[in-house]
């Protein structure tokens, strides 16, 4: 079950949904449900996610993993907490945006959290660019990323088919956003300038993929 | 006795209980982040101000946290804030007297488990309401 339907939170289930895995996703703006319908269909749910009876609703006493992914620390904290101490989720991850707040989630025990602006702190630190290249979100304390690129003209992948290009080994395209569309990814997709690319990678292989699709 | 008192959030209510605590001769402390919110106090409120989030463990150890014997009420009006203010205070600080404004009362149960106080809004006034009727019903 994934609580926030941002894009954090909707890469994260297409994902989870890709590997076969039952999702549930609850966002509470109802602007964002259109969208959220379209791509996931009946796993999209709206209503506050911070509220014991939409999460009963929603299913969370059978949910395996419970992920809090919305933009605020406070109710990301607030739900695992509800999820784990109410209706006695084994594992729940929630999303750090404030790397000052990893010591209370650590002491309240909320395993596995997630802190997409300590990866990209952690890139600046090792001088690497990431001007076309954004941390979406991480996983086993950074060694899994998911990472969105955009393509610029200059690529050298841009105007080519994926089975023409070749991917380093660790990195997984999850799918292309060209315009408003989603695409699957499959060896006839041709890649274009403008295009947003999601990938899932190891750490060690971030360098490697932004080489191969960015050529720097 | 005079207590240490901080208060997180200085709304309506949390500028209200600071101004009526420090008059009542405690030692009180109001944190909010916006500088603006300390407006609502009076121009003779008695203590202290911090600026900052509450929700931040420099913030609330600026605020007097790590004293012993104090107590922190949270009472900005958002839950989670609330919640989050309250399980740092507890956990990080060991602060043992901890009030959490809460507005949604479903979470009741679950800051009570949390050794947590919850000031639960909507039943208070529920429950001010039904005293009310009560007694207009009795003719009193």
């Amino acid at each position: 079950m994934i609580v926030g339907g941002g894009k954090v939170g909707f890469h994260l289930s297409r994902i989870l949904q890709q590997q076969g895995h039952e999702v549930t996703v609850i966002e509470k703006d109802p602007g964002k449900m259109e969208a959220l319908e379209r791509e996931l269909g009946e796993a999209a749910m709206h209503g506050d996610g911070a509220r014991p009876s939409v999460l009963e609703t929603a299913g969370c006493r059978r949910a395996d993993v419970v992920v809090a992914v919305t933009g605020d620390d406070a109710v990301n904290l607030l739900i695992s907490q509800i999820a784990a101490k109410m209706f006695g989720v084994q594992r729940t991850i929630a999303r750090l945006n404030s790397p000052r707040n990893r010591r209370i989630f650590a002491a309240l025990g909320v395993e596995g959290t997630v802190s997409s602006t300590a990866i990209i702190a952690d890139l600046i630190g090792r001088e690497v660019a990431t001007r076309e290249l954004h941390t979406l979100l991480s996983f086993k304390s950074g060694e899994i990323t998911i990472i969105e690129i955009d393509l610029p003209a200059s690529a050298p992948v841009a105007g080519k088919s994926l089975r023409d290009i070749h991917f380093p080994e660790g990195a997984l395209l999850v799918s292309v956003l060209h315009g408003d569309d989603v695409i699957l990814p499959t060896g006839a997709t041709v890649l274009e300038a403008d295009d947003r690319l999601i990938a899932l990678c190891s750490h060690a292989t971030e360098a490697a993929l932004r080489t191969a699709v960015l050529g720097t | 006795m005079a207590l240490r008192i901080i208060v997180v959030g200085c709304g309506r209510m949390g500028a209200h209980l600071a101004q009526v605590l420090g008059e009542q001769g405690h030692q009180v402390c109001v944190v909010d982040d916006d500088p603006n919110a300390f407006d609502r106090l009076r121009p003779d409120f008695p203590g202290r101000i911090v600026i900052g989030t509450g929700i931040d463990e420099d913030v609330l150890g600026d605020a007097g946290a790590a004293e012993a014997d104090t107590t922190l009420l949270a009472v900005t009006s958002d839950d989670a804030t609330n919640f989050m203010v309250g399980e740092v205070a507890r956990h990080l600080f060991g602060i043992r007297r901890i009030g959490v404004r809460i507005n949604e009362p479903e979470l009741e149960a679950m800051m009570v488990d949390a050794g947590l106080h919850p000031i639960n809004v909507p039943a208070l006034v529920a429950r001010h309401i039904n005293k009310l009727t009560d007694s207009t019903g009795k003719g009193a």
